[in-house]
């Protein structure tokens, strides 16, 4: 009978490949080479001058289209000259002694972080204004999981995020969900991250290969990114996490330090205007520059930036990270 | 892509992750190609996560467009044997993993002897549980090209020593599970 011919087949189907499990790393990969694509108008052509200035025109980050930009930080200051490596190397490790002298609260904790994001595509020389910037409030347990988002779209529509393995919350709606669940799982948990080791050469050896898994290079045609642009770029992501160990943060730094073509300018700002440390390097084959501003005293990660030399650009700006010792009772009124 | 537009793609690829990575395994009745359609199919959804109303439907028209693409780059070649020890995926939260271990080499051998259209409408008939105005909808031909195409794959199916014996011993567990549930 047919029905039953073809029931029979879904089963097979099924129980054929239930034992078939999609890595994580996967959307963790598509977003990677997104973010590639997504690069910062670079001062070019008439605003040359502004540029041998040190002051970044061609895109606004605002907190709503058309108005002034609230940047003079990031690649707009980035002195034409690279800093001499010795001096940079020397930088770096005073910032692996910083982030090593710097605790990582224990026990039950929270970490409350707020970035801006600016992503729109503007081609070069056609755009001067707008842009679009998305606060995030981003709930941290003692877990390291990120567990809840309140995301704040261009300072006035709020949409609820609740990241659910189930999938039974209410994702991107307008109303606060009613319990904190945890992620879907692509972001490393504290045990995941303190897992990571701490020698120069073992960290290097795992960042490159969590970038090799996650990076999926038989799908890249064209030029292909080197060991050295691997490991730089998932160091700068892995900093990127506010709930890093000191030994981790102060072992990415000591990679970072002996990874060829860095550069460090010890005093530029970041797109919010603080002091900060800028790590950059250019990467040859995508053609765009991997940025990361730290903070000096506590080695503590300030922005990250994808550059272009003449397209887009994107960073991600913590405007606060706090930490509090309870869970709010309501988090996502507070 | 912002931070926020990500969010909503880890949630999406978390959910419905596993299905598709089966969905595009049965497809290309290859565990290492339907790997890599599954993840250029991830690629290309990111590439337009904002513009997406239905991401998968989005998917199913990029793994179609994929199979189909590599099919007639292929053409007539004989395809390339897998050796399936050297790409297993199993996994121990399976139900069953020895069971999905042995059954799948024998189905997704049966299933390459289908056309791979044929094999396409099989997939997203009785996996994939599209109806056949869906299934014709997506590959752009009509409902009684999916019904004639779905009939002419289950009579090829039916001739494949390997999957008459899997018939057998599903029917068999079929009517194990019956009993107990009575």
């Amino acid at each position: 009978m047919p029905e039953t011919e073809e029931d029979i087949l879904r089963q097979l189907m099924v129980r054929s490949t239930d034992d078939l499990f999609a890595s994580p790393a996967a959307a963790t990969a598509a977003i990677r080479r997104q973010r590639r694509r997504r690069m910062r108008t670079r001062v070019v052509g008439a605003a040359g001058t502004a540029a041998a200035a040190g002051v970044a025109v061609g895109v606004f980050v605002s907190s709503s289209p058309g108005t002034a930009p609230a940047s003079g930080g990031g690649s707009g200051t980035k002195s034409p000259v690279a800093p001499i490596r010795l001096a940079a190397q020397q930088t770096l490790l005073s910032l692996s002694a910083a982030a090593a002298a710097t605790p990582r609260p224990s026990g039950r904790y929270v970490v409350q972080a707020e970035d801006t994001v600016t992503t729109d595509v503007y081609p070069a020389g056609t755009q001067t204004s707008g842009g679009s910037t998305l606060k995030h409030q981003v709930i941290f347990t003692e877990t390291g999981k990120k567990t809840s988002v309140i995301d704040t779209t261009n300072g006035s529509d709020i949409t609820y995020q609740d990241l659910s393995n189930s999938g039974k919350g209410d994702p991107f709606g307008d109303t606060p969900p009613a319990v904190l669940n945890d992620g879907p799982g692509t972001e490393p948990t504290n045990a995941q991250l303190d897992a990571m080791p701490t020698s120069t050469e073992a960290l290097r050896a795992a960042l490159l290969a969590d970038a090799i898994q996650q990076d999926q290079l038989s799908f890249m045609r064209g030029p292909k990114p080197t060991d050295d642009d691997m490991i730089f770029e998932q160091a700068a992501v892995v900093l990127w996490d506010p709930n890093l160990s000191p030994d981790l943060r102060a072992a990415l730094y000591k990679v970072l330090a002996g990874t060829p073509g860095v550069e460090v300018k010890s005093d530029a700002t970041d797109s919010s205007g603080r002091p900060a440390v800028e790590i950059s390097r250019f990467e040859a084959w995508s053609k765009q520059e991997v940025e990361a501003f730290e903070d000096a005293k506590t080695g503590a990660t300030l922005e990250s930036a994808w550059v272009g030399p003449s397209a887009n650009y994107a960073e991600d700006l913590y405007l606060s990270v706090t930490y509090i010792n309870t869970v709010p009772a309501d988090p996502y009124k507070s | 892509m912002d931070r926020k537009q990500e969010r909503a793609f880890e949630v999406f690829v978390a959910e419905s992750g596993n299905f598709l990575l089966r969905l595009a395994t049965l497809l290309t009745s290859d565990t290492g190609l339907g790997e890599d359609v599954y993840q250029e199919t991830l690629h290309r959804l990111a590439a337009r996560w904002s513009r997406v109303e239905n991401p998968r439907a989005f998917c199913r028209q990029v793994m179609h467009n994929i199979v189909i693409d590599q099919a007639r780059l292929q053409g007539r070649q004989v395809p390339q044997i897998r050796l399936a020890a050297e790409h297993d995926n199993s996994d121990p939260r399976s139900a069953d993993p020895a069971s999905a271990v042995e059954l799948r080499p024998v189905l997704l051998d049966a299933l390459r002897t289908l056309a791979p259209q044929q094999r396409m409408i099989v997939v997203l008939r009785y996996f994939d549980d599209r109806s056949e105005n869906e299934v014709a909808a997506l590959l752009g031909v009509s409902t009684g090209t999916v019904k004639s195409a779905a009939s002419r794959a289950m009579a090829r199916l039916r001739e494949q020593p390997g999957i008459s014996g899997l018939i057998t011993q599903t029917e068999t567990d079929t009517t194990v599970q019956r009993i107990r549930h009575a």
